[in-house]
């Protein structure tokens, strides 16, 4: 038996997600600071805790705690303690740029072994009695320039998300791959709404079924993603509750099926339906999370119209796009099977 | 037209007794399901979630992909059965 060019592909590009989206290794991140809360006027020392971080190899590591975008506090002194622990003296001025109470630094480290990294909200500094914003603007003067970036190949360290960033590859593609049949599934309705012909009919339920399979799957994929990232299997998002109201409108395409008993009422009536559930699902998926004026969950929805480079960066793509390719022919494939299956149970029975 | 009574007293007899067997079938795999939910759920729910926090999250792609692979599975063996299901009918043809 010889496999199909596409099959071959499939498989070819799975084994390269698998290799490349399990194996490339996380930038430099910070996973921790101590103390979270510091006051002006004060000499501290921030323990950072260092992630994927070779910090004893590190030659003249520079540290800041940014305020906003133009004003940031070098360190006076860095002690390396191990790999992943590093301590940073600061001497905090007594007056800051603002009159905000308590305001959130970020913690940015950098070095040309490892590149910049850096933690947002990593202290929280009380304002002093006192407020003298010009001598604040002097003492924040110093501006965090010139900093590595990351050698190597690497994915986006992610606060909260951490390795399970590789989860793009796997249920990200769950739902191309249902979209995929679903669309499949359309084209075939109306071949047959054009030709008349059962088969047509067959295909069309098959690539459903398979869609359906997949659909459920990024619904489970992405419960166990959710839980250990924003805190429960399935919060109340947007885009979420629309993809319950597809798979539904899906369920309810096989519910329509069992209720005829004639096989060229079942197959028009049901090719209908699926033109019009594919027609429901872009607005449902696509439109309306974005429409909706609060922010989304999910990255891409509400607010940005697309992954912008801080979702998925260049490195992530030369995976993902393989990916979602290797699993949509993966797919088809398995909805290939289920047709020819049901084609070959077809002719037997109607013999 | 007694014939006909004594036929279709059958046919619900026989789709009692189909349903009492499901209905078995359907108790035995529904209590080893709950068996292994209340064994995962109170014995290591716990530890569950320490795995999955641990290492970075590594743990919830390794889940994820367990997932996947399972449900794929599931669905092969489906269409596997109908397969068997096919050949068994072919075979009856042909004699």
């Amino acid at each position: 038996m010889k496999l199909a060019w596409w099959k071959l592909l499939s498989i070819f590009l799975l084994f390269y997600t698998l290799i490349f989206g399990l194996l490339v290794p996380l930038k430099t991140g910070i996973t921790d600071v101590n103390p979270r809360k510091i006051t002006c006027e004060q000499k501290v020392t921030l323990a950072a805790q260092g992630y994927n971080s070779v910090y004893t190899r590190y030659k003249s590591p520079r540290a800041w705690l940014k305020l906003d975008s133009v004003h940031a506090l070098a360190a006076a002194a860095i002690r390396v303690k191990n790999d992943r622990l590093m301590e940073i003296d600061f001497e905090m001025p007594a007056y800051l740029p603002d009159t905000q109470k308590v305001t959130e630094l970020t913690l940015v480290i950098d070095d040309v072994v490892d590149g910049v990294s850096l933690l947002p909200n990593a202290t929280f500094l009380n304002r002093g009695e006192t407020v003298d914003t010009a001598a604040g603007q002097r003492a924040w003067s110093k501006m965090i320039t010139g900093t590595n970036a990351h050698k190597g190949i690497a994915f986006p360290y992610r606060n909260i998300l951490y390795e399970s960033i590789r989860n793009t590859y796997f249920h990200v593609p769950m739902w191309f791959v249902m979209f995929a049949m679903f669309g499949a599934a359309v084209y075939y309705s109306i071949q047959y709404l054009r030709t008349g012909n059962l088969d047509w009919d067959i295909r069309a339920v098959s690539f459903t079924k398979v869609g359906i399979l997949f659909g459920l799957l990024g619904l489970f994929t992405g419960a166990l993603w959710a839980t250990y990232t924003w805190g429960e299997p399935f919060p109340m998002d947007l885009k979420i509750i629309m993809t319950y109201t597809a798979l539904s409108i899906y369920f309810a395409y096989f519910l329509l099926r069992g209720a005829f008993e004639s096989f060229e009422q079942r197959a028009r009536i049901s090719a209908v339906y699926s033109i019009f559930a594919f027609a429901s699902l872009i607005p449902l998926l696509y439109v309306v999370p974005r429409l909706a004026g609060k922010d989304s969950l999910h990255p891409g929805n509400g607010g940005n119209i697309a992954f912008g480079s801080q979702d998925l960066d260049n490195t992530m793509r030369f995976v993902f796009y393989p990916a979602s390719i290797g699993w949509i022919l993966l797919g088809v494939w398995i909805a290939t099977l289920v047709t020819r299956a049901a084609l070959i149970e077809d002719k037997l029975y109607s013999k | 037209m007694k014939i006909l009574f004594f036929k279709k007293q059958y046919s619900t007899l026989h789709r009692f007794l189909k349903a009492k067997a499901f209905h078995k079938k359907m108790k035995k795999y529904i209590s080893i399901i709950a068996i292994i939910i209340i064994c995962v759920s109170t014995v290591s729910a716990q530890s569950f979630d320490n795995l999955f926090r641990s290492e970075g999250k590594i743990y919830v792609v390794v889940g994820t992909l367990a997932i996947i692979l399972s449900g794929i599975i599931l669905f092969l063996i489906r269409i596997d059965k109908n397969l068997t299901k096919l050949e068994n009918q072919i075979k009856q043809n042909e004699h």
